[in-house]
């Protein structure tokens, strides 16, 4: 009996491992924003990462700056310094929204005027030492700690490898 | 996080609260004319200086207003609150400037230096003199953690606040500030940068305590007469302010695009030195509510006609 059993059981539990850790993925993904935090050559983590998942966390990390993301829709955000090969900090920022429009209003309020446009994620531009880009309900902040040529460089080479992790439907 | 009963600092808001009205700092050595300004003719009231290297535009600013012996006296202990706990340039001092002013007030003696309010991590690292100055870093004491509740018995709105042990405790007190956007009250730098000397609590009551709304900003005037009542609790006997590169939008967090004036302030007038910088953001002093307010407090004078400003190149 058990012997007739042992491969369908099989079968069941393997089917159960794998769903279970598509499970454990999609929860990763939809809880844990450092899935998203960029692997690279020569970017190596300074500390640990900072989360915020709610409004107090948010403002003890940003103080009035948290402002606009709780007023569009906040749900989650994280917080990653760098350095970089040449030796310089290298600040990366993600925040969940709420959904893509409140995202699309961040990233509205943000992006200023005078600032070239890049071809990341849904919407992109590159300022004088920072470049933020959002993609679905996801806005991406990647500051450098100047305006070299090199750090530009280093800030769109960080911002094509993050874009590539967000995976989202529709705009 | 330890704190001191509000009943046993009663007595001592109420001195100090009437010596901040009076203009003259607490528990200071250095009150009324032996603090400040020293140049022959005529006392400099605003010392600007303009160049690309910020630590030596810092030491000559302090320089023209007299040099920081006449602020600093041996072994005294300095409570120093830099505009520091944020990441993105243009949103905090550049640490060469606070690097400039922890040297000067070593070098004339000073037996320790607090730091009122936490630093981002990496703050020292943003610059490149972190390593030549890396004793001097390491000696910097954390004067953030102990707080107390103070009354402010001649503030319009803010009546008490809790606050930094050490802001009442060192016998100077140096503010150094950035000058920069601020979404909320669209100006920030000496006056706003006193939030760091206050807990997140009291601010959040600043912010949330007029009228109800769902921004953070709800109540623009309610918000900077508090700024400009917890002003009351001291004033700083130094003043400096970064207005090198600064967020000209996006403020006060950033990133956002900045402004380039490439200039370093030092002055004990933290009314006139807003209102001063004020300008650099294209705004009107008279259009600054807290500066107006701070002014209403007998905290300084904003009037730029009257004070005797020294701008020079650094050389």
């Amino acid at each position: 009996m058990i012997k007739y059993l042992t491969i369908p059981l099989s079968i069941c539990l393997l089917i159960a491992a794998a769903l279970g850790t598509i499970s454990a993925q999609e929860s990763k993904s939809a809880d844990d924003l450092s899935v998203y935090l960029p692997h690279m050559d020569g970017l190596v983590p300074d500390g640990l990462p900072q989360k915020a998942d709610d409004l107090e966390s948010l403002f003890a990390k940003m103080n009035g700056g948290a402002e606009p993301y709780i007023r569009y829709g906040f749900l989650r955000a994280l917080f990653q310094t760098y350095k970089t090969g040449r030796n310089r900090l290298l600040d990366f920022e993600i925040f969940q929204m709420k959904n893509a429009k409140a995202a699309h209003q961040v990233y509205i309020l943000m992006a200023g005027r005078g600032n070239k446009k890049l071809d990341i994620g849904h919407e992109a531009v590159l300022g004088e030492y920072y470049l933020i880009f959002r993609k679905g309900g996801f806005y991406v902040t990647i500051t450098g700690s100047d305006s070299e040529e090199k750090t530009k460089d280093e800030l769109i080479a960080v911002a094509r490898a993050v874009e590539e992790k967000v995976t989202v439907n529709g705009q | 996080m330890k704190k001191i009963s509000r009943r046993s600092f009663l007595k001592k808001g109420l001195a100090i609260g009437a010596a901040s009205m009076c203009g003259g700092g607490i528990l200071s050595p250095f009150s009324g004319t032996a603090r400040g300004v020293v140049h022959a003719a005529k006392p400099v009231d605003l010392s600007i200086v303009r160049g690309r290297n910020y630590f030596k535009s810092t030491i000559k600013a302090v320089e023209q207003l007299g040099g920081m012996r006449k602020v600093v006296s041996r072994d005294s202990r300095v409570g120093l609150l830099v505009n520091s706990p944020f990441k993105n340039y243009g949103a905090y001092v550049n640490p060469e400037i606070t690097l400039a002013v922890v040297k000067m007030c070593f070098e004339a003696g000073a037996k320790e230096i607090w730091c009122l309010k936490e630093p981002s991590g990496g703050y020292w690292q943003r610059s490149k003199l972190a390593d030549e100055y890396a004793e001097e870093i390491k000696s910097l004491k954390e004067g953030w953690e102990d707080t107390v509740d103070f009354q402010i018995p001649q503030a319009v709105l803010l009546k008490e606040a809790t606050v930094r042990k050490k802001l009442l405790e060192c016998d100077l007190f140096i503010n150094v500030a950035i000058t920069k956007n601020h979404s909320g009250t669209h100006f920030s730098c000496l006056l706003k940068n006193m939030m760091g000397t206050s807990t997140f609590g009291t601010n959040l009551g600043m912010h949330y305590g007029g009228k109800k709304g769902l921004s953070w900003y709800p109540d623009i005037p309610f918000l900077s007469q508090c700024i400009a009542d917890l002003n009351l609790i001291r004033k700083p006997d130094l003043c400096i302010v970064d207005s090198t590169e600064f967020l000209m939008t996006n403020g006060p967090y950033g990133p956002g695009e900045l402004m380039k004036a490439q200039k370093v302030l030092a002055g004990t007038d933290r009314v006139l030195m807003d209102a001063y910088c004020s300008t650099l953001l294209n705004l009107k002093p008279e259009n600054v509510v807290m500066i107006q307010k701070a002014a209403a407090h007998n905290l300084g004078s904003p009037d730029l006609k009257k004070a005797n400003i020294v701008e020079v190149a650094a050389g």
